[in-house]
């Protein structure tokens, strides 16, 4: 539940930093399918998911979290 | 020896693979060694001399990741991941850029200091940025057990030594012991071939004939017209990559004979609709690589990240990627145009909510990537501002002086620009056999 809770944060924050609608985005969305989810975009993305889950996220891992499954797994399993 | 030579194809490549799956079956660590030690002769066949520089990188650098993984103490761990990185930029930047700092300096100060003449580090500047990746790997704990034997076979193993593309070291030693893939597998020695072919037919029907225009307009001590001009930087942008993406090719076939999936280097890079787009489809495994370990570090070095902060990055990554490719400020400025161009690009997004007409981008995009590559082939800029004054008319001479244009360049120009334009590329071909 928390985990949830967590990841729709996540998928809000995303949605404010690439300027897409929050209803675009869900557990199947990947970096590629947003031409705004750039090499700038995704390291605000990382910083915001710092932010909100308070993990300090390794740097051979940053470029790997490029869809939210991704970031899911990373986080949560 | 390259891999379209005679030697290579004939002699070289069905040696190895009939000792890896036939005399060798059923020994995976005898074809772990098969693999290292057929690596180190292509490379030695190159200068035998070099083989010592990649011995002493796989051997400091096992030693490092070695104790990096072992260490406990995150700060020890830290320390030692500092100095191996060191390590490793400064053994590249000793044998590659001694000799143009040591140029600058004379230039600078008007010494005479003498030239170190070293043989050009083939490989080394692919296997420093794959070495980095991999300390980091060993730094963040995701590499299980530090093993020598896997560990060299990572860094030295042919179809991917000399030009790449830039791997992990998880990626690729996955499937180096995955058991499946020591069995032969008929589907892959199909679309391998297949691959080469293409590869092949990308270097030797069409780079090998626009090298003969663009050598030509880049070596003419005149001035060249406006035709001449275009047809130069046109030529090379095309001749380089259809070298580049032939080479990638020929190396992700020849991997995927012995059952390794390399990853995709392009993505059709002249469909890009903007130099964001261009660096997410050309030279990806680099531009990933520069991304992950240069750009991200970098930017969480900041405690708030402002646009203007990102962009100062951006350009400082670029300068870098631009000194990467070669001791030459033709080389640095080709990086400072791209990094120009990516702000250019970053700005525009920021400012402006609407997105250009695609067609637009692309030929924006094209031929500001084209402008570009004058830098990175000309010998100086005398030579790079001819082709430009070229370009814009400025030279006041009309027709073909100084190229002579054969058939067979004509041919490959029309075929470079349907295929870059109109043809899918080599990756959705191996997906589609794949399946």
């Amino acid at each position: 539940m928390a985990n949830n809770l967590e990841i729709e944060r996540i998928i809000l924050s995303i949605s404010k930093i690439i300027k897409e609608p929050v209803d675009k985005i869900n557990i199947n969305s990947k970096a590629l399918d947003f031409s705004r989810w750039d090499s700038l975009a995704h390291i605000r993305i990382i910083l915001e998911i710092e932010k909100i889950t308070k993990k300090k996220i390794p740097s051979s891992k940053v470029g790997e979290l490029n869809s939210i499954k991704a970031i899911s797994n990373f986080l949560y399993n | 020896m390259l891999f379209h030579d005679p030697l290579f194809l004939l002699v070289f490549l069905p040696l190895v693979f009939i000792s890896f799956f036939f005399l060798l079956k059923n020994k995976k660590f005898s074809r772990i060694y098969l693999l290292i030690v057929a690596s180190f002769i292509f490379y030695s066949a190159w200068n035998i001399n070099l083989s010592p520089l990649i011995i002493i990188t796989i051997l400091v650098n096992y030693f490092f990741g070695k104790k990096i993984s072992d260490i406990p103490e995150a700060f020890k761990k830290k320390r030692i991941l500092f100095f191996a990185v060191l390590f490793n930029i400064l053994f590249l930047g000793f044998f590659k850029y001694s000799d143009f700092v040591i140029t600058n300096i004379n230039s600078v100060f008007d010494s005479e200091i003498e030239l170190l003449n070293f043989p050009f580090p083939l490989a080394l500047s692919f296997i420093t940025f794959q070495t980095i990746a991999y300390l980091v790997d060993c730094y963040d704990g995701n590499i299980s057990k530090v093993d020598l034997k896997k560990y060299a076979l990572f860094i030295s193993f042919f179809p991917q030594l000399i030009a790449g593309p830039i791997v992990r070291y998880n990626y690729m030693i996955s499937q180096f012991e995955d058991e499946k893939n020591a069995s032969i597998n008929y589907k892959n020695i199909y679309i391998g071939l297949i691959v080469i072919a293409i590869g092949l037919m990308k270097k030797i029907l069409i780079a090998d004939n626009l090298s003969i225009v663009a050598d030509q307009g880049f070596n003419a001590g005149q001035q060249l017209s406006f035709l001449e001009g275009w047809l130069t930087s046109l030529g090379y942008t095309f001749q380089l990559y259809f070298d580049f993406s032939g080479y990638i090719d020929m190396a992700t076939g020849i991997a995927l004979l012995f059952n390794i999936n390399l990853p995709a280097n392009f993505n059709s890079p002249f469909k890009a609709s903007g130099m964001i787009n261009f660096w997410q489809r050309h030279h990806i495994t680099l531009s990933t690589f520069l991304t992950n370990y240069i750009y991200y570090p970098l930017s969480r070095s900041f405690k708030e990240l402002t646009f203007v902060k990102s962009m100062i990055i951006t350009m400082i990554v670029f300068l870098i990627a631009g000194l990467w490719h070669g001791p030459s400020w033709l080389f640095v400025t080709f990086g400072a145009l791209h990094g120009l161009g990516l702000i250019i690009n970053h700005s525009f997004r920021k400012l402006y909510p609407f997105q250009l007409n695609k067609l637009l981008s692309q030929f924006l995009t094209f031929n500001y990537v084209s402008f570009t590559l004058i830098f990175f082939r000309a010998e100086n800029f005398e030579s790079a501002l001819n082709v430009i004054k070229g370009m814009l008319a400025l030279n006041n001479i009309n027709g073909l002086v100084n190229i002579f244009t054969p058939i067979n360049s004509i041919t490959a120009f029309v075929a470079a620009f349907v295929i870059c334009f109109l043809f899918k590329n080599t990756h959705y071909i191996i997906d589609q056999l794949k399946k």
